[in-house]
């Protein structure tokens, strides 16, 4: 499998995995090492100050993954740059995965707002991973504002419905210049699968590893769907028709006519 | 500038007066000096921490940021604090004073998608 290069970084996985939702630290940290990961995400929220509060990066080694803050809970540019910042001083690192989500139903990305906030960050020295809605157009004007990947969702975040943009997202694909993560509503491997097959150049993962029975082998499941689907795609898939095809020779039958 | 201190003690006021102008120089050392001063004066320091206004009274009153995260019961390693809108290097935790009504967001890392 080659090599996932976004901005100076190689990775091996293109299995990229979120941290929430999970009954407990050491569940997700089991999961993170299953599906191989070695990106995950996090979120930043205000401490507890009257309650005893869950130290998350205790259970994730930085030094076998690289922490990639959201800004999750940002409902306009303004505000997703101050959480990028905020994240900054946290991690020590200069990686966001910028969200702007001002509907809080459908979670939907804010496109403007989302736009505004990558240019301003990229400025400001971010490695800017944009979450955004299928749309080739604004795909090309983040690529072209420098961000690092464009990451447009399959379906709503959380509703594990699979790729139900798939149409766009072969657009936004093809006109790349930058790694494209399919990221968001991916609910089964499969889902991860045929987006990889699609020319993603890897998939963001939460909900549906989080919430399953079994976080751990359901991680496993992920890694191997993704690099099924990438190694798919590498091989260079065989053509489709409408007519039969027989795979068998068409000679040497058991009868005379 | 009296009603910065609140203070019933209308006979004292000018020494108030004079002590605070000694000592509302903003840099640490003085910041140190005021802070003392209203523990002595036992005097309440209110800080909006996390959008919630907390007191402090007495020898609860924190210096800096570094004895606010000890006196919540915070650990240091993990948190990323933000005063009146600017960010506040970790390794300038404790040379970093806290003033009566300043806003101090105390954040961290959770698990997120």
């Amino acid at each position: 499998m080659d090599k996932l290069k976004i901005a100076d970084r190689e990775f091996d996985s293109r299995l990229l995995i979120g941290t929430g939702k999970y009954a407990s630290n050491d569940i997700m940290a089991g999961a993170i090492a299953a599906a191989g990961a070695q990106i995950v995400t996090v979120a930043l929220r205000r401490v507890d100050i009257d309650n005893e509060n869950d130290d998350l990066l205790a259970a994730i080694d930085r030094t076998k993954y690289l922490l990639l803050p959201n800004t999750s809970g940002a409902r306009d540019a303004d505000e997703a740059i101050r959480l990028a910042r905020l994240a900054r001083a946290a991690s020590g690192i200069n990686w966001v995965k910028l969200e702007v989500t001002p509907d809080p139903y459908y979670l939907l990305p804010d496109g403007s707002e989302t736009l505004k906030a990558a240019e301003t960050l990229v400025k400001d020295g971010f490695v800017v991973l944009p979450y955004i809605n299928a749309d080739p157009i604004l795909a090309r004007k983040l690529q072209d504002a420098g961000t690092a990947t464009v990451m447009p969702l399959a379906s709503p975040i959380g509703s594990n419905k699979g790729l139900k943009t798939r149409a766009s997202i072969e657009i936004i694909i093809e006109q790349a210049t930058v790694p494209i993560v399919v990221d968001a509503g991916l609910g089964l491997p499969s889902h991860a699968a045929e987006a990889m097959e699609m020319g993603a150049d890897a998939v963001l993962v939460n909900t549906a590893i989080a919430t399953a029975g079994d976080p751990v082998r359901m991680a496993i499941a992920f890694k191997h769907a993704t690099e099924a689907g990438r190694l798919a795609f590498e091989s260079g898939p065989a053509g489709t028709g409408s007519g039969a095809v027989a795979s068998s020779p068409l000679t040497g039958f058991l009868r005379n006519d | 500038m009296a009603e910065l201190f609140a203070t019933e003690d209308t006979e004292h006021t000018e020494i108030y007066i004079f002590l605070f102008s000694v000592f509302s120089v903003n840099s640490v050392a003085n910041t140190n000096s005021y802070i003392m001063y209203l523990r002595e004066l036992d005097m309440t320091l209110t800080l909006k921490i996390n959008g919630v206004e907390k007191e402090f009274t007495d020898d609860r009153i924190p210096e800096n940021l570094s004895d606010l995260l000890d006196d919540l019961d915070i650990s240091q390693a993990t948190v990323v604090a933000e005063i009146d809108g600017r960010i506040v290097d970790r390794k300038s935790f404790d040379r970093t004073p806290v003033q009566p009504g300043q806003a101090i967001e105390l954040v961290r890392f959770v698990g997120g998608g």
